[in-house]
């Protein structure tokens, strides 16, 4: 984990790049940090291998204040991979990806099985690619380099300055699939800047907006998307993806409230009766002051012979809350494959249903509209 | 100094002159100009400056004179080719691989050296060397009076017994020279210096201000013997040629201008070695301009008013 | 056929003093090299590493004024201080040669990427680690144009310093000047036009094995 504490940054001339910056950057997390040019979030990320050292403040990794590193140590335990890719070119691939654990004195035997398995990380084959030099790769196989070259000492923490921002388009989407494939096995916190919000969108945990030196706003993509802090941040996302964001309407409007639930006083015979009528294997059970129960199952009811309603609840349903957010119930019918669910309020009071179908129906046709995602 | 820095612009005024050519332009008065050409050092500037002076005076023509020629060769090619129609030279240039081997005998002797140059350089190049203006500046060497006395050394063959130890300082041609130069001399006189170090005319008293030389080739003339009180040492085995100035003239101007041949007759055994030294102490020590030194001498001589 | 046995007789005649005029003209070139490429290199290191403009002008500036000095007027300059022969004319040498090699060098290290350089700093590299591995590396291809272009200025200087004692190849050009042989001009000028195109046919080669083993720059 790394944090900043209220980090300034002015230079001798008297500019002020960085102001009173607080930030976060969780283990294992893809951190992007965005602004436009000039915003000081490159700045704020060479602060952390001290290629920039800051002016106030203290940056902390794992609760050490990096002020008391070495600088050049530090250096060698964080991967570092930027935007004109910096490989070499006059050192072979091989070369270039052992440059740190050489720095770092591993011995040969270590270096070779390390940078095959590095290459192999990045989808290079070792012994194709080894022994070239880097103008004999494509810009995309270059960049994967770069990354291979980061790893190569097993570093907790990676920074990324724009790394595929100099790349084709379609390498670009190429590695940031991988980057984020990579990123599940080898679970780095990745410090990553770039100007680009389609790519911060993608592949971040948490994106860090910043202008003028400030953090302007920070969050998950989808807090970002949803809830811009102001017109500044609004403008940078541009409307077309704020239009795309826009919240998916919420649970409220898929509730059937015309579904009567089932009181605990009525009897065995006349629920049985109802749930036939209405063709009907599930119905939702409340106490005489509306408080939810369960989910009543008509397979139970008929293969058991109590005759209180509460032995028939199906314990494996569980009823949604109207403030649930709408991926989360999606998510959960996915894994539960249930055709109806019932709704309760903040209290367990019973509220409706919600018809799974009529659900999915009225979410794809949002999600058409973004010509998919 | 000046003189180095001028060695590259003398060069490359020659070939300047070389392209430019010709003699279609007039005086004033409408005589012609004559071009005369100098060597790097100072006596032939001085003879050339009397040349013009008399010249300006008593006829019509004017003389333009292209000083600091590196090498007397160079100036007698550019006479040849007709650059230049006159010229201040040393009767040991006929020693100079003008002339075949069988053609030129080598000798010590004044007049018969006169003699060879005089008619190999007019069946050769077509040029009138006229007699003797009077001196000779010839090639010696000079050794610090300290030196000398420490050492009782007054000729080249006292030197010779210390030369092991000494460094001479000479002009690079002397080096390579055929009969006169450091070889014949080393055979002449059976000995060899340390090391011989070629260098430029000038730079060879420098080299013993600064203790870097301690033998030098230098010329008779040279004011700097005076000055630097060297003793020019007793060439008792007359190894080195001689080496008498005359004027040089184109023929074919000659017989164009028969008066300049009249004017050049009238310098003939006018200048004696003594006043020539002096001159050039007047140029090279004094800083007069060699214009002035020439004029001021044709008019103690009575030859100009 | 008489001409090319003359010459020939001649070559017989005087190879050993050839050869010696050629060997100190080779001395002083390659004197003035070495020394010129270890003062310029580090000085050009610690030029691209000076943050203030103004020293980095002054040095090239003074560089610059050497350069402009003529020949004829540099070798003079040097007699008072240094006296005659060899040490004033390498030296002379040498402040000629200060300029072209620091400026290839310094172009040389200010032409890398920096981003290269940013990634060795970034990946750990100390200052000279970064220097020697990458930086060196990297400005070689200038600075051995540097070095080449160098290198046949002087040999062809070189032959300037015989007017003030130094021997070399410009001793036999001078005395064929002054007595007028022709065989002691064209061997001068032969030789040191063989000298300056074998060094650089020397460095071509250098640089081209170079290149090979690292193949395609950047």
């Amino acid at each position: 984990m790394i944090e900043l504490r209220k980090v300034n940054k002015v230079y001798e001339d008297g500019t002020h790049v960085l102001k009173d910056i607080d930030l976060l950057f969780e283990s294992g997390k893809i951190n992007v940090l965005i602004g436009p040019s000039g915003c000081g979030k490159t700045t704020t990320m060479r602060l952390l291998n001290r290629l920039t050292e800051h002016t106030g403040g203290e940056i902390f990794i794992d609760e050490k204040n990096i002020a008391d590193f070495n600088p050049i140590e530090l250096r060698r335990h964080m991967g570092y991979v930027i935007q004109s890719i910096g490989l070499f070119p006059h050192m072979t691939i091989y070369d270039n990806v052992a440059t740190v654990p050489r720095l770092l004195k591993w011995d040969k035997s270590k270096i070779d099985k390390r940078v095959n398995e590095l290459l192999e990380l990045v989808n290079l084959n070792p012994e194709q690619y080894k022994k070239r030099y880097p103008s004999e790769l494509s810009g995309g196989q270059q960049q994967r380099i770069g990354v291979a070259r980061a790893l190569a000492a097993e570093p907790a923490t990676i920074l990324m300055d724009e790394p595929f921002s100099a790349l084709d388009p379609i390498s670009r989407d190429q590695l940031q699939n991988e980057l984020v494939r990579l990123q599940e096995d080898i679970q780095k916190t990745i410090i990553f800047v770039t100007h680009d919000m389609d790519e911060a969108l993608k592949i971040a945990d948490q994106i860090i907006l910043m202008k003028d030196g400030r953090v302007v706003q920070k969050g998950t993509p989808r807090e970002i998307l949803t809830n811009p802090a102001n017109d500044f941040v609004r403008e940078f996302i541009g409307e077309e993806r704020l239009k795309t964001a826009e919240p998916l309407p919420s649970l409220s409007n898929f509730i059937d409230p015309t579904i009567q639930a089932i009181h605990l006083s009525e009897s065995k015979e006349s629920v049985i009766k109802k749930l036939m009528e209405q063709q009907c294997f599930t119905y939702p059970l409340v106490d005489e002051t509306n408080q939810f129960l369960g989910q009543l199952s008509l397979q139970k009811i008929m293969n058991e012979s109590s005759v209180h309603l509460e032995d028939f609840v199906d314990p494996s349903v569980q009823a949604l809350t109207t403030d649930q957010d709408i991926e989360d119930v999606l998510e959960y019918l996915e894994k539960h494959k249930h055709h109806s669910l019932p709704v309760v309020d903040n209290e367990n009071m019973f509220v409706g249903m919600i018809d799974m179908k009529e659900l999915f129906r009225s979410v794809r046709s949002v999600y058409g509209k973004r010509g998919g995602n | 100094m000046k003189k180095l820095t001028l060695l590259c612009t003398s060069l490359l005024l020659l070939v300047v002159l070389t392209a430019c050519g010709g003699k279609d332009k007039e005086t004033a008065a409408g005589g012609t100009f004559f071009e005369m050409g100098t060597q790097d050092y100072t006596d032939p500037k001085i003879i050339a400056y009397m040349v013009k002076e008399l010249v300006e005076d008593q006829t019509d023509h004017e003389v333009n004179v292209t000083e600091n020629i590196q090498a007397s060769p160079l100036i007698i090619t550019a006479m040849d080719k007709g650059d230049f129609d006159l010229a201040t030279l040393y009767s040991g240039e006929v020693y100079n691989n003008h002339f075949d081997d069988d053609q030129v005998e080598y000798t010590t002797d004044p007049d018969k050296t006169l003699e060879q140059a005089q008619k190999l350089f007019d069946e050769k190049f077509n040029l009138k060397w006229f007699d003797s203006l009077g001196f000779e500046n010839k090639y010696t060497i000079a050794i610090t009076e300290d030196l000398a006395k420490k050492k009782n050394i007054e000729t080249m063959t006292d030197l010779g017994k210390y030369a092991k130890d000494l460094t001479i300082g000479t002009d690079s041609a002397w080096i390579e020279r055929g009969d006169d130069g450091y070889r014949a001399f080393q055979e002449h006189y059976d000995y060899s210096f340390k090391k011989a170090n070629g260098l430029e005319i000038s730079l060879m008293y420098e080299g013993l201000k600064l203790r870097e030389l301690d033998a030098i080739t230098a010329y008779s003339v040279d004011p700097e013997i005076k000055e630097l009180n060297l003793r020019v040492l007793e060439d008792d085995k007359g190894f080195f040629p001689p080496s008498t100035a005359s004027l040089v003239a184109r023929e074919d101007t000659l017989k164009d201008y028969p008066e300049l041949e009249e004017i050049i007759n009238s310098l003939t055994d006018q200048i004696n070695e003594e006043e020539m030294t002096q001159m050039i102490y007047e140029v090279d020590i004094e800083k007069q301009e060699p214009k002035d030194v020439a004029k001021k001498f044709l008019i103690e001589k009575g030859l100009l008013k | 056929m008489e001409f090319i046995r003359n010459y020939f007789e001649f070559w017989r005649d005087r190879y050993p003093s050839i050869l010696e005029y050629a060997v100190q003209h080779l001395i002083m070139s390659a004197l003035s090299l070495v020394i010129g490429i270890l003062v310029t290199i580090p000085l050009a290191i610690l030029l691209t590493r000076l943050k203030r403009n103004f020293l980095k002008s002054l040095v090239f500036n003074i560089a610059n004024v050497f350069q402009t000095v003529p020949t004829i007027a540099m070798l003079a300059l040097m007699i008072p201080i240094l006296g005659i022969g060899m040490k004033p004319a390498v030296t002379a040498m040498f402040l000629y040669s200060l300029l072209p090699l620091l400026r290839n060098t310094y172009a040389g290290i200010q032409s890398i990427d920096s981003g290269i350089v940013d990634a060795a700093k970034g990946m750990g590299y100390n200052s000279f680690q970064s220097l020697i591995k990458v930086e060196l590396p990297l400005a070689m291809p200038y600075i051995m144009s540097g070095i080449r272009v160098t290198s046949v200025y002087i040999i062809s200087w070189v032959t300037m310093a015989a007017v003030i004692g130094a021997g070399g190849l410009g001793g036999l050009i001078i005395s064929g000047i002054g007595f007028n042989d022709k065989n002691l001009i064209f061997t001068g000028t032969l030789l040191a036009i063989v000298l300056a195109v074998a060094t650089d046919l020397l460095f071509a080669r250098f640089e081209k094995s170079r290149n090979r083993t690292r193949r395609k720059t950047i």
